[in-house]
């Protein structure tokens, strides 16, 4: 996943921002689903929202056209 | 996950990702991807995701959730014999500027009545390098301006604000803008006066549970009828009425062409010196878009297709990237040929002074709106001097300003009300521009 997909003007094509989107919407869902925050879970391989944090701060640091 | 940040904003850890990210203080918008982008997924259910997203920063973060203790036993609370009985109006913003802010409010704020309103100016100061010129000038006529200074420590910084805000004791505190400014975003999840209101500085819901912030004020001409505008808010939507302009509109463009911006005029940048400067050729028609990129939806790739399949003699010229990105402008370029365009009829304009901007409005065929997300400060530019803007309104506030100022001045030519109808109107402009223009 391109970090460029963060925003809908730099996606690859419609549906490319649409699925961000509902990626979003997904690591948000099992977030507000834990119990408790606390950061095991940030510790798990490939954990979805770990990547969006990850992709998020390179977007920032890199920089971006945002 | 409070740990997590927490954590975040100790620099001597050496977590990897703390020294990624070592020199900002706070990683609340990393977390949590700033509601600020979700304006631009305006084919998407915003009212949920910034929901979600607030839910989501006060689990991870409880002590978001504030009531000022002023506030904790209202229907006890007595009257102050020290105050008069004006209305006591906040009025927060961390875009006092210049900026798109201050142009749509500021006029607004400023000749509200004195007699009616006690207006307190909250300056959240955020990115803000300097004064603002337009709160030195309130203090000058008598307002009160209070500062909500930056500290290093972002608790100490958010207890700070909460404290300052709730000792003005205000009746209403109305947020300018919630989205472009983390800092405000944080603030207004707190319960610091009677009543909370936030605005259209950025058109999106603030998603907070409507217990703190209560009322979001939009504009009705620019809104979808209210039983369907109300689902894109979780605040209670209150909107000013659609038969007049909402807000005090001070032209950017004095009558004899100068840019109140710039304090430059643009008559000597005609189409030939335009032409010659940016290298497009002079004699085909220009569509101009000059909406920021990130505006620019992947859907709209296809109108772009459209206009040149529509019109062999025209141009679209589109604003540039404003940071460099090499990805970006990639990205950018595939999509507009896998759309169908002919890159050879692109050109890119790189950010221009303002006056500069009016001469390229003016000098334009068409001026086209942005889609999904819209103009605003824009299209009335472009009305300013005169330019016909066609435009496409979405669902939502942020996509449908142009269609609200066409409705003030009863033109909607250039109003497509379908996604293929964007066409016609361009061949019908082009047909009648003698007749439109007048």
């Amino acid at each position: 996943m391109a970090s460029a997909a963060y925003v809908s003007g730099y996606s690859e094509s419609t549906e490319a921002a649409a699925a961000m989107f509902s990626e979003y919407h997904r690591g948000m869902d099992r977030l507000l689903s834990l119990p408790s925050l606390g950061m095991e879970q940030f510790n798990e391989d490939g954990d979805p929202f770990q990547v969006h944090i990850l992709h998020a701060a390179q977007l920032k640091f890199r920089p971006a056209s945002f | 996950m409070q740990t997590f940040f927490t954590n975040f904003i100790n620099p001597h850890l050496s977590f990897s990702l703390c020294r990624l990210c070592c020199s900002i203080l706070f990683f609340f918008q990393y977390c949590l991807f700033s509601t600020f982008s979700q304006e631009v997924y305006l084919n998407e259910d915003l009212r949920n995701s910034t929901s979600k997203f607030y839910q989501l920063a006060v689990k991870a973060w409880p002590h978001f959730n504030y009531v000022a203790p002023h506030l904790l036993n209202e229907k006890k609370k007595k009257p102050k014999p020290s105050r008069d009985t004006r209305i006591r109006l906040g009025v927060a913003s961390a875009l006092f500027g210049p900026s798109s802010v201050t142009a749509d409010f500021g006029e607004t704020m400023a000749r509200l009545s004195r007699k009616i309103f006690e207006v307190i100016y909250v300056d959240v100061r955020d990115s803000r390098p300097l004064d603002s010129p337009y709160l030195l000038k309130r203090a000058s006529k008598g307002d009160q301006v209070v500062e909500i200074k930056l500290a290093y420590d972002e608790k100490d910084w958010l207890d700070e604000a909460r404290k300052s805000i709730a000792a003005l004791d205000l009746d209403i505190l109305l947020y300018l803008d919630l989205t472009m400014s983390n800092k405000i975003q944080r603030l207004a999840m707190s319960r610091l006066a009677t009543v909370q209101a936030t605005s259209h500085g950025h058109p999106v819901t603030s998603g907070i549970d409507k217990s703190v912030m209560n009322f979001f004020v939009s504009w009705g001409a620019a809104e979808l009828p209210l039983e369907e505008a109300k689902t894109h808010y979780t605040e209670e939507l209150m909107m000013l009425p659609a038969d007049s302009l909402h807000q005090y509109y001070k032209p950017l463009i004095s009558k004899s062409g100068v840019s109140s911006v710039t304090g430059m005029p643009f008559a000597q940048f005609d189409r030939k010196v335009l032409a010659r400067d940016f290298k497009i050729p002079a004699e085909d028609n220009w569509y101009l878009c000059m909406q920021k990129p990130f505006k620019r939806h992947p859907l709209f790739d296809d109108l772009i297709a459209g206009v040149l399949a529509n019109d062999s003699k025209g141009l679209v010229l589109l604003h540039d990237l404003y940071i460099e990105s090499e990805e970006h402008r990639e990205i950018i370029h595939d999509r507009l040929v896998r759309a169908g365009v002919d890159m050879n009829r692109v050109h890119f304009i790189p950010t221009l002074p303002h006056h500069v901007l009016m001469a390229f409005y003016k000098e334009s065929d068409v001026v086209l709106d942005s889609y999904l997300a819209g103009g605003c400060t824009t299209t009335r530019e472009a009305i300013e001097v005169g330019a016909a803007v066609v435009t496409l309104p979405a669902n939502y506030l942020g996509g449908r300003w142009s269609l609200a100022y066409f409705m003030q001045i009863g033109v909607l030519d250039t109003v497509s009300i379908m996604y293929w109808g964007f066409f016609s109107c361009f061949l019908h402009l082009l047909d009648n521009s003698d007749n439109f223009m007048k």
